[in-house]
């Protein structure tokens, strides 16, 4: 079983955009709200990167599962610079390793190796009529860096929408995030994320962008942030 | 080299003294003019257009050959165009304003617009007016006042990227204030449709190769697409490599059909079987085909049942059983003109072999296109060959060299819109959701506050009062042009920014002369699949009188609107090539190649990147047919959706749920056609577009100084027109003159008039017009595809045609208005 070293920054390993914020002065914002965030238990958290899903809180631990950027995670205890989570999610009957945050919209939230399957707790079931399509949710736990999970989507979006306007601007006009739905997001990315030239992980920030606000997914969306939380995206 | 070097120093230390005192009225006028002096006085220049890549020669600082790069496998015969562009009696040499906006005002006597009376000024005094009326548009009608969806063919280049720089303007100077436009005129229909059902945009995406093609595809069709022409062309630096393929496949004597009411560069190219095809009933054809497959079941039922969802609810359709239409060939041949039997033969021969389909995209550019490609993607699925090697279907072939095999290059970024830098969260701010459909302008301007359908929502169109066009040529690229005049009479202003007398250009308020690429450096990458190269798009020539770079006219505007720094981030012309250059070379590593650096690169002039043997396998959708559920398409079921669920309820009537016939607004034979002709508008062989009409290169095709029109023997003896004639075509809508080309190569009862010819109206500025050179949108229909994407219909128009007994005038387009 592959081991990981969780706060290792080697960008072909785990990528934290918190890396590629910091070129763009984002870094003291994600820090203050970091700060800021409470301890109690079973809030929800967001992961702000690509990043694995530990049998311990330690950098030398198993990797149990993959949580991917933007994923909402329950938290359940933090120590040691670890968040004890829970990632909550939805897999297609017959392929349990890829984990989507809602059922029938495939917004990647995590991916589990085959052997680590039965570690994935069910919730419960849906049959979507339209498709004939059956949704099984689960819940895996482990641990998460606290560096790699935010309290709130805003810093995650913010640096995702500087990287999406900045690199998707330069062959064609902007296009709007609510005219495509969230799977067909995924597979305009597949084609167009690599003519950014970005690294896949920052092709993933913004493919979670702009499938959380398509045009199915949008209304999920908190609309329109008070005058402080505008501030801050500056 | 040092040429170029002084001189760009020279200049940029001007201006950037200039905007630290924040006084450009310090500078004299004079210190604008920029005589024909050259980059280099005398030698050869490599740079990079939208033709390709090629050599520029100077002499004693003038522009005088032009030869293509030894790279190129096949060379556009279009080069000379590019080089007279440059220097062709249509450039624009001053900033120029409209007489009577100069003394009445904004909004003064907008029917003067398109007369040709112009007032030179200064820079100062152009770009005063154009930022004041920035300020007083957005200050008097809020962030939907100005249109900022400038659209068109912009040059080449990633830094001189004019339309991204407009929006930079606006976006760091305005705070996003602006509508934006989305999609695009070459694919409205089929980008919108094609992800309801293959999740993606088909349109913009590698094919499978050409090498696969090559060796396995038995029949190759070619439905609507004329990719022998339209490869010319890329929308970075075309790389040709497409041609030596289809030299291959040409050698190989395999069965080649087209599917067109002309007959092709490529039909002829290939010396194709050419079924002449009424126009605009694609769909009825395929169905045909559909039918004859199913009743002799020869369709591919494990294919449908694995990879697709909704055969079965599109199968009662197609037998007749839910609307008593059975779509037999018979029924087909009726509506589109080719035999039944031809349509029988067809489904037995594409079912017994490995057939590819490749369309092109005239056949959605036209009323409820976006049935076609739905159809297609249907009929595909019948004969179960996609995903296998040269199987299933393609809609880039015929597009800047898709399915040219792809090399292992590094990408390059290019200047952002700036829309980063908007304030507050600006995918949350009603700016940052005013965008249209980019086909619906005219519509907009026209209908101010009525809700329109798009792709499942209901939308506003918003006031627009201002519009900024840079980089595109809407007088001509909008079908309806008597339309678009129309509604240019609502606006208050209008900006144009551009290096030649486009017909746009005539129709606005306030004219800025730009500079060529040939008259500033750039980078860009060569071949839009290939991407088998970088090309230093070097400076050729000092740029001719008063012209100016557009970063740099954007860059002041930006300045007097108070964010000249967060427009230029402090980087000049060769700063941010070199940034571009150096983000790129990032990439080199994970790539596992080694690349230059800067400096040796642009001395370079071009780098190339080897294409490895796995690009030269790849098989579309290969991923998806060996494990659907692992790679899912992007559709709700994640397989190919010959019925959407999405579609079925947005309960559109001139969108079903499924692919179906649906007759047109007008079409040759249909019940009431007005007139006789269909009216083809095929891309032009020897322009991209409208670009290079403009040009010495119109001598080699015009006829009587006119805009050809091909027109069939039997038509042309039916109507007493002979070969060199001035013709007028016309219908309800407009009216142009043409010359007449008489020929067996196009079907009787269609004429073709390219599109791309400039609209030259006498009198200038009227509505209803008459364009004398030949710009065929006089006659399309403006109205959107459907309420499912709203496209073009630049390829919906029949029309009447008569030897023009007249004295014609002569057309003026091509010059420069007096003033």
């Amino acid at each position: 079983m592959p081991r990981y070293a969780a706060m290792d920054k080697r960008p072909q390993t785990v990528f934290f955009p918190d890396l590629a914020a910091l070129r763009r002065g984002l870094v003291p914002l994600m820090l203050a709200m970091s700060l800021v965030a409470g301890t109690a238990n079973a809030e929800p958290l967001y992961a702000s990167a690509n990043v694995p899903l530990t049998d311990a809180p330690d950098a030398k631990a198993t990797r149990l599962a993959q949580v991917a950027v933007a994923a909402e995670l329950d938290r359940i205890e933090t120590r040691d610079g670890f968040h004890r989570v829970a990632l909550k999610a939805w897999a297609r009957e017959g392929a349990e390793q890829v984990l989507f945050s809602l059922p029938g919209k495939r917004i990647l939230a995590g991916q589990i190796p085959k052997q680590n399957i039965g570690l994935a707790e069910p919730l419960d079931s849906l049959r979507d009529p339209e498709t004939g399509i059956t949704w099984n949710r689960v819940s895996i736990e482990g641990w998460i860096p606290q560096s790699a999970a935010e309290p709130q989507l805003d810093s995650i979006w913010a640096a995702a929408w500087e990287l999406f306007a900045e690199r998707c601007t330069a062959c064609h006009q902007r296009r709007v995030p609510e005219h495509y739905t969230a799977n067909q997001w995924r597979s305009l990315i597949k084609v167009m994320g690599p003519r950014t030239g970005l690294p896949k992980a920052e092709q993933m920030l913004i493919l979670a962008f702009l499938q959380n606000h398509a045009s199915d997914t949008i209304d999920q969306q908190p609309k329109g942030g008070d005058p402080a939380n505008t501030d801050a995206r500056r | 080299m040092s040429g170029t070097k002084t001189h760009g120093m020279t200049r940029r230390t001007l201006l950037q003294g200039a905007t630290a005192i924040g006084a450009l009225g310090a500078l004299a006028p004079a210190a604008w003019v920029n005589p024909a002096r050259a980059a280099v006085a005398d030698g050869e220049v490599l740079t990079g257009s939208h033709w390709g890549v090629f050599y520029a020669k100077v002499e004693g600082g003038k522009w005088v050959d032009v030869r293509p790069w030894e790279g190129d496998p096949h060379p556009s015969h279009q080069l000379p165009g590019i080089m007279d562009s440059v220097m062709s009696p249509s450039r624009i040499q001053y900033p120029m304003v409209r007489r009577a906006f100069l003394e009445g005002g904004a909004g003064a006597s907008p029917e003067t617009r398109g007369t040709g009376d112009f007032v030179r000024v200064s820079w100062d005094e152009a770009l005063e007016l154009v930022t004041n009326e920035l300020k007083r548009v957005s200050d008097a009608y809020g962030p939907t006042g100005i249109f900022g969806g400038s659209y068109g063919w912009k040059s080449s280049g990633k830094l001189h990227n004019c339309q991204s720089l407009m929006r930079r303007m606006l976006n760091v100077g305005l705070n996003g204030s602006f509508v934006n436009a989305s999609g695009d005129y070459s694919t409205g229909a089929s980008q919108i449709i094609m992800p309801h059902v293959m999740g993606t945009l088909e349109v913009y995406e590698q094919q499978t190769v050409w090498p696969v093609v090559v060796e396995t595809t038995d029949v190759l069709v070619f439905w609507g697409a004329d990719p022998v022409r339209t490869n010319q062309i890329g929308w970075t630096v075309a790389d040709h490599d497409n041609y030596p393929y289809m030299e291959e496949f040409k050698k190989t004597g395999k069965k080649v059909i087209c599917i067109d009411p002309w007959k092709s560069h490529t039909a002829q190219f290939f010396d194709a079987e050419w079924i002449p095809i009424r126009p605009h009933t694609d769909v009825a054809m395929m169905l045909g085909i559909a039918h004859a497959l199913y009743s002799a079941e020869l369709h591919d039922q494990d294919f449908l049942d694995e990879y697709t969802t909704g055969f079965d609810k599109f199968l009662p359709y197609l037998t007749g059983e839910s609307d008593g239409v059975p779509k037999t060939p018979e029924w087909a041949a009726e509506i589109c003109e080719v035999p039944a039997e031809k349509i029988v033969e067809l489904a037995n021969l594409f079912q017994s072999n490995r057939t590819m389909l490749s369309s092109g995209w005239s056949v959605q550019r036209q009323h409820h296109g976006e049935q076609t490609h739905w159809m297609l993607v249907t009929l595909a699925s019948m004969l179960g060959q996609i995903g296998l090697p040269g199987g299933g279907f393609g809609l880039s072939y015929h597009y800047a060299n898709g399915g040219a095999p792809s090399a292992n290059s590094i990408v390059l970024p290019g200047i952002s819109d700036g829309g980063g830098a908007v304030e507050g969260a600006a995918w949350m701010t009603d700016a940052g959701a005013a965008s249209i459909p980019v086909s619906r302008v005219v519509e907009m301007i026209m209908n101010p506050g009525k809700e329109f359908n798009f792709n499942g929502k209901t939308q506003t169109f918003p006031e627009v009062k201002m519009v900024y066009w840079v980089g595109g040529n809407p007088f001509v690229h909008h079908p309806g042009t008597p339309g678009m005049v129309e509604a240019w009479q609502k606006l208050e202003t209008v900006v144009v920014q551009d290096f030649q007398w486009t017909p746009t250009a005539r129709f606005a308020d306030i004219v800025l002369p730009a500079t060529s690429s040939y008259e500033r450096n750039d980078i860009e990458n060569v071949g839009d699949y290939s991407a088998r190269a970088i090309v230093a798009m070097k400076q050729v020539i000092e740029p001719m009188y008063e012209s100016r770079n557009d970063f740099d006219i954007f860059a002041d505007i930006s300045e007097k609107l108070g964010a000249g720094d967060k427009f230029t981030e402090g980087k000049d012309e060769m700063g941010w090539i070199r940034s571009f250059y150096e983000s790129a070379a990032e990439q080199a590593p994970t790539r596992g190649i080694e690349v230059p650096s800067f400096d040796d690169f642009w001395a370079k002039g071009i780098i190339e990147f080897e294409i490895p043997e796995s690009s030269k396998q790849f098989v579309r959708y290969a991923d998806f047919r060996e494990d659907p559920l692992l790679e899912p398409l992007g559709t709700p079921s994640g397989l190919i959706e010959i019925f959407s669920r999405n579609i079925e309820k947005m309960g559109y009537d001139d969108c079903g749920p499924h692919p179906m016939w649906m007759e047109p607004i007008e079409r040759l034979g249909g019940e009431g056609a007005k007139y006789p002709f269909h009216v083809d508008t095929a891309h032009s062989n020897s322009r991209l577009h409208s670009q290079l009409c403009g040009t010495s290169l119109r001598e080699t095709y015009a006829i009587a100084g006119r805009e050809p029109c091909l027109i069939n023997s039997q038509d042309a003896a039916a109507k007493g027109i002979s070969d060199g004639d001035i013709v007028r075509i016309f219908n309800d809508r407009g009216q142009m003159l043409a010359g007449a080309k008489v020929t067996d190569d196009i079907r009787p009862n269609v004429i073709v008039v390219n599109e791309g010819g400039w609209y030259d109206p006498v009198p200038g500025g009227e509505v209803g017009a008459l364009c004398v050179y030949g710009g065929v949108n006089t006659l399309t229909v403006g109205i959107g595809t459907s309420s499912l994407a709203q496209g073009n219909c630049g390829h919906t128009a029949i029309a009447d045609i008569e030897k023009y007994e007249g004295e014609a005038p002569e057309p003026t387009v091509f010059t420069a208005p007096a003033g």
